[in-house]
């Protein structure tokens, strides 16, 4: 117990003195989360809204795809990623592998079925009659699609927050594609990891600390973007 | 000036039609009341108009143009018309914004929309709703921001789809008046759907009969769905199951009914039929109403079926709303069609 008190104590101290390193490996794990975030939302968006309201031939193999891409580990795209971005895959000549740039490619890869099926089923939950009274109003297809988007705003920033919070906790393909190399790639995850085969607790419980304090203030946003109409609903 | 036509218009959902519509003209600057039960195409038809959906086959001419269904034609088609739901929905966003959404479409600046908002929200007495989150407002408060959300697009045509359904009565009354003023101030041509009889007596000059997805022509009543069988020897006509009306020999099986409401004559129970073979149905009288130089007569004989009397034979008859009375038909007044 005593030791448990006392790794939490050092921990809040080096939390509170702003350790360079330990940010640092805030900053790195920001970063990479961020930016597959924000490729992910680009991309998972459209194609989440596009599924939902297009009738295809093959739709719902689509979304039986999307849904089991869900479930896909960290250490299987951390490992089909490798294989492209080494030195003797395809992509091995950009040299991109065990920088934080072949994480986030990684971590587009995993959230990017989160994002857009999570979309795809906000947008399907909104009523129809939003899309025809926007084009009965005079709006154009893409005016109408956004109109619908606008209402299903919610369900996607929470889809947007759902796959950010995966990416940040996430630890295979930080640890496959980054290689965990301090000052460069060494996230919260994987910088935890090591320093629990190390025995050192301190700085993994203050990084836990800090991961835990990212999850809390992007619920906190969520609950604010939603407070206005969300409450009234 | 002819508004729309339609020739040969079918909208087939799942292989089942639900609008047939052989041809039809709507001219332009009049009123229009689309009447039918609920399912005879009444919505359909409306989605059709306002070029939100296109007809599975046929022809639709808009202003003497043949309406092009591809996408890229039908903005400024739609920008004409402006469709007012019978639930209408409304956008999460104060009511002054959902009223601005038209205009904002047509891109009109933001100063002239926001008094544009405000004008046809003062139409409709909602002005002081103007701040208020729209999709909290009640059903008929709900339906009043949709046609001041409708106006502010200034359309040369305004659909509405049941006005006044679900509305209470203060708010139905505003409604219809405020139909009846669009159309006589602004010059908007007005097709509105209702199964309400007297709603399309007190607002439109036209009435349009839909009953199962096809005109049925002037009247429109008494039009029913049944099977006529052999029974006895007689054949007949079963109406919900209920009601059993003599026909004449025709196709067994699923049929149209058809009852001309002047064809229908009322006897009280003393009063003898004018020939003895003339089958009889019980009825109680539900309504009586004045309609020009006639007066018409809800009975209930298991379905609802409307008569229309001359003044003089209704004076004559004396029954009273809640008489039980016998219907008899004329040689004629019941057509049966497959």
């Amino acid at each position: 117990m005593d030791f448990l008190i006392q790794s939490l104590s050092s921990a809040l101290n080096m939390i509170w003195s702003l350790d360079p390193e330990m940010c640092f490996i805030v900053y790195i794990s920001l970063y990479v989360s961020f930016f597959s975030t924000l490729i992910a939302s680009i991309l998972g968006v459209p194609l989440g809204f596009l599924i939902a309201v297009n009738r295809f031939r093959g739709k719902r193999a689509v979304i039986t795809v999307l849904n089991t891409l869900l479930a896909l580990p960290t250490v299987v795209i951390g490992l089909f990623a490798y294989a492209f971005l080494s030195r003797r895959g395809m992509l091995g000549f950009l040299g991109l592998l065990y920088t934080p740039k072949a994480i986030v490619i990684g971590q587009v890869i995993l959230i990017l079925p989160w994002v857009a099926a999570f979309t795809m089923t906000a947008i399907s939950r909104i009523d129809e009659r939003y899309r025809d009274t926007a084009l009965t109003l005079g709006a154009t297809g893409l005016s109408a699609s956004l109109a619908v988007a606008r209402e299903a705003r919610f369900g996607i920033l929470a889809a947007i927050i759902a796959a950010f919070g995966r990416v940040i906790a996430e630890i295979g393909i930080a640890m496959m594609l980054g290689g965990n190399i301090k000052g460069f790639t060494r996230t919260m995850t994987t910088a935890m990891a090591l320093e629990h085969n190390k025995g050192e607790f301190v700085l993994a419980v203050a990084l836990g600390i800090v991961l835990l304090t990212v999850s809390l203030l992007m619920n906190i946003v969520l609950q604010l973007a939603q407070g206005r109409y969300g409450e009234n609903r | 000036m002819i508004l729309y036509e339609m020739k040969g218009v079918k909208q087939v959902f799942d292989d089942r039609t639900v609008l047939d519509i052989n041809h039809l003209e709507i001219s332009a600057g009049r009123s229009y009341a689309l009447l039918g039960p609920n399912g005879c195409g009444k919505t359909t038809m409306l989605h059709i108009l306002a070029f939100l959906r296109p007809p599975t086959c046929g022809v639709v001419h808009f202003r003497d143009r043949e309406v092009d269904w591809r996408k890229k034609f039908l903005t400024a088609l739609r920008r004409q018309v402006v469709l007012v739901d019978q639930h209408p929905i409304m956008f999460t966003n104060t009511v002054l914004k959902n009223v601005e959404y038209g205009p904002r479409m047509r891109s009109v600046p933001a100063g002239e929309r926001r008094k544009i908002a405000e004008e046809c929200l003062d139409r409709v007495g909602m002005r002081e709703f103007a701040p208020r989150p729209a999709h909290l407002l009640s059903g008929g408060e709900t339906q009043r921001v949709a046609i001041a959300r409708a106006l502010a697009c200034s359309p040369d045509v305004l659909l509405f789809d049941e006005p006044t359904a679900g509305v209470d009565v203060e708010n139905q009354a505003v409604i219809e008046g405020i139909i009846q003023d669009i159309r006589k101030e602004n010059g908007i041509s007005v097709i509105f759907s209702t199964h309400k009889r007297l709603e399309a007596s007190r607002l439109a000059q036209h009435r349009i009969f839909l009953f199962e997805g096809k005109l049925t022509g002037p009247g429109g009543e008494n039009l029913f769905s049944g099977t006529v069988v052999k029974r006895n020897g007689r054949t007949v006509c079963v109406i919900g199951g209920k009601v059993e009306l003599d026909v004449s020999a025709g196709r067994l099986g699923p049929a149209r009914v058809f009852i001309k409401p002047e064809g229908i004559r009322i006897l009280r129970p003393d009063q003898e039929p004018h020939k003895p073979s003339e089958g009889l149905v019980s009825a109680e009288v539900i309504q009586l109403t004045a309609e020009g130089d006639y007066v018409k007569v809800l009975l209930d004989m298991g379905v609802p079926i409307r008569a229309l009397l001359s003044r003089e034979e209704a004076r004559l008859s004396r029954f009273l709303v809640g008489d039980r009375v016998h219907v008899a038909f004329e040689d004629g007044a019941v057509q049966v069609s497959a």
